[in-house]
């Protein structure tokens, strides 16, 4: 399985400009996973948890990703309680260990943790990073075309492979035409009829001439409960140093 | 105490003035209750620790911290108490005061047996790494997490874990640590924790490395190990010589890991108390997160010097247990866990120690709520099902523990 998970969300901000011809869905999806994979970035990022009983938890964190997503790092900033906690993928997060700042220890971690929740969000570890997946783990038909939060959308269904891992059996996606953006997603997880929850993606800005969307937000529908991730800051295509992705770096 | 509080008090605000440091810490209220002999027993204990790093540079950087704790409720305990009667019916009276330690305000110990839990105020860690081109040095006092086991590890030597509170953090020991990368997928680690003499002093040196999606690594070690004989209250010296090691990985979708260790015990004394000798100690362990998020774990763990027998322990099995010097009583032991994110704030989960050996258990059920932004509250019980004179047994006293952390 190639999961992506942090840094790779990003993917669902970038925007490229379309074509003159009709994709088909092979190549819409095969856009979309493109979007996800820059060459190298660097963000700020702001995820604000908000529980069915309207309480709120914010945390901060960098993100640093490199060779098309195939290596990536995530370092916590706040609150007190997860900073300097780090996450370190490589191989298309294939492997993946984590670094607990307060007992200085780095684990290994077996690739079914991203079906855990991240921070107790509701963002699995899966959905941060789906670029891969989209490709490997699921079967893509357009289903027709639709306007969705204002936009000119393909509307996508993604079927998971039988021999696939994903924590999802169906996804239905809407891509602007325009620039291939996924400005919806709904999530199924164990009944193909019912939607677990969506992601809405918004506020797509011009960033270091990469249309970049700045606001996520993912809504539960069985919780009650929503998730907002905001970019801060980013910048893409910059040098980073292999060195930053190793096991040595992450005791730093 | 007072005036140690404002030494370091004194310490941080020197260090504060002089130059920008990062400062961060948790103060952390517990609240135990226990069950024991019919009565209900309280202690609590108050812990504030206060850490401060900097970056001097690239290549520079320091960390340390402070711990101080209060402890308050029944501060007295008598480990006879915790024995099979046909264990303390052994023991002789002369020396039975031995056997009771005390914690709490300005109460020293009794007896020569270590305690942990004094109301104390100590220098946890203080360390500085150095980062040159081809390795890096940690010197000072620092945490020196070893192995690959949740509940046990059986390649360290330089800490003491609470099997029933597994992760919690354990204070930092005096070491000079090198870390040397060696290409891609090696690295060699060298510890030497100091002792009085170079004999005593822990060397231990590790080759780590990828192999496809595990991680693996081998290690020798060298340290001195004292066991106390509790029939006499001796302490014992002995060379430890450990070869080991241990991996992490993934196998069919589950997470994988083992560690293991030959230790050639030898008395540098003239004493050699019998059942110390050459021992195996060995893990293995799996994990599974399912789609729901629920989360399963299995521990097994073999230690071959410890009795398989229950009607075979004795007084120094029992206490080598409570003392640490041994990281278990029975032969086999396996340790479970399961846990479920209840609610986005909420984890609920159940734990257990199960003594393979004598049939006995420890039950840990868990909870764990984020109260508040950088507010946790952890609550968890023990009880234990086994008849009286095994491992986990009845009348060792059921209980639990709150225990707010508030950080900052």
């Amino acid at each position: 399985m190639k999961l992506k998970i942090i840094p790779l969300f990003l993917g669902f901000f970038i925007a490229i400009p379309s074509f003159a011809a009709e994709p088909t869905a092979d190549e819409i999806i095969k856009k979309v996973n493109d979007l996800m994979n820059q060459p190298s970035s660097k963000a700020t990022m702001e995820m604000t948890i908000t529980t069915s009983s309207g309480d709120k938890r914010t945390f901060e964190y960098l993100t640093y990703s490199k060779d098309k997503g195939e290596k990536n790092l995530m370092i916590y900033e706040s609150p007190q309680r997860v900073k300097g906690q780090k996450i370190l993928m490589l191989n298309n997060a294939d492997d993946i260990w984590s670094y607990f700042v307060r007992t200085k220890r780095v684990r290994k971690l077996a690739t079914h943790a991203k079906k855990q929740k991240m921070e107790g969000s509701d963002f699995s570890y899966e959905d941060m990073g789906a670029s891969n997946a989209f490709l490997t783990d699921f079967t893509t038909t357009i289903t027709g075309s639709e306007e969705k939060e204002g936009y000119n959308c393909y509307k996508l269904e993604l079927n998971r492979k039988p021999d696939a891992s994903s924590a999802y059996v169906k996804m239905v996606m809407w891509v602007v035409k325009e620039n291939f953006v996924p400005v919806v997603i709904d999530y199924y997880k164990d009944d193909p009829d019912r939607v677990e929850k969506s992601l809405y993606q918004k506020e797509i800005k011009v960033i270091d001439s990469i249309p970049t969307g700045t606001f996520m937000e993912m809504v539960n529908r069985n919780d009650n409960t929503n998730t907002i991730m905001k970019i801060k800051d980013i910048q893409y295509n910059i040098d980073l140093d292999d060195d930053m992705f190793t096991e040595r770096e992450l005791k730093k | 105490m007072t005036k140690q509080v404002f030494t370091i008090l004194l310490l941080l605000a020197s260090l504060l003035s002089a130059q920008e440091l990062d400062i961060y810490g948790y103060f952390e209220p517990q609240y135990t209750v226990l069950n024991f002999k019919d009565n209900y027993y309280n202690v609590s204990s108050n812990k504030l620790r206060l850490d401060i790093a900097k970056d001097l540079s690239d290549r520079v950087s320091f960390g340390a911290n402070f711990d101080y704790i209060t402890y308050h409720g029944k501060t007295e305990w008598n480990m006879l108490d915790y024995l099979p009667t046909n264990i303390t019916a052994q023991v002789p009276s002369m020396i039975k005061p031995y056997f009771v330690f005390n914690f709490g305000d300005m109460v020293s110990n009794i007896g020569p047996m270590y305690v942990d839990r004094a109301d104390k105020i100590f220098l946890d860690n203080a360390y500085v790494r150095l980062a040159f081109d081809k390795f890096d040095l940690t010197v000072g006092k620092q945490q020196l997490p070893m192995g690959t086991g949740y509940t046990w590890n059986p390649t360290d030597v330089f800490n003491h874990k609470d099997i029933l509170d597994p992760t919690y953090e354990q204070p930092g020991q005096n070491a000079i640590k090198l870390e040397m990368p060696l290409g891609d997928r090696f690295s060699l680690v060298s510890i030497l924790a100091a002792g009085e003499e170079w004999k005593d002093t822990a060397k231990m040196l590790k080759l780590k490395s990828r192999l496809g999606h595990f991680d693996v690594s081998v290690m020798g070690l060298s340290r001195y190990w004292t066991f106390t004989d509790y029939y006499s209250f001796q302490a014992v010296d002995y060379k430890r010589d450990l070869i080991g090691g241990d991996l992490v990985g993934e196998l069919l979708s589950l997470g994988v890991w083992a560690e293991g260790a030959y230790n050639m015990m030898e008395s540098k004394s003239d004493i050699n108390i019998q059942s110390i000798k050459d021992h195996w100690e060995w893990l293995a362990g799996i994990d599974y997160t399912f789609e729901s998020g629920l989360y399963v774990m299995g521990e097994y763990y073999h230690n071959s010097m410890a009795k398989s027998d229950w009607q075979n322990y004795d007084l120094n099995d029992w206490m080598w247990m409570f003392s640490s010097e041994m990281k278990t009583l029975s032969q086999d032991q396996f340790s479970g866990l399961v846990q479920y994110p209840a609610t986005d704030l909420i984890t609920a989960g159940l734990s257990t120690i199960y003594s393979i050996s004598d049939g006995s258990a420890a039950l840990v059920p868990m909870i764990v709520y984020s109260v508040f932004q950088d507010v946790e509250l952890t609550v968890f019980g023990n009880y234990y099902t086994g008849k009286n004179g095994r491992c986990y047994a009845q009348n060792m006293g059921n209980g639990g523990l709150a225990r707010l952390r508030v950080y900052f």
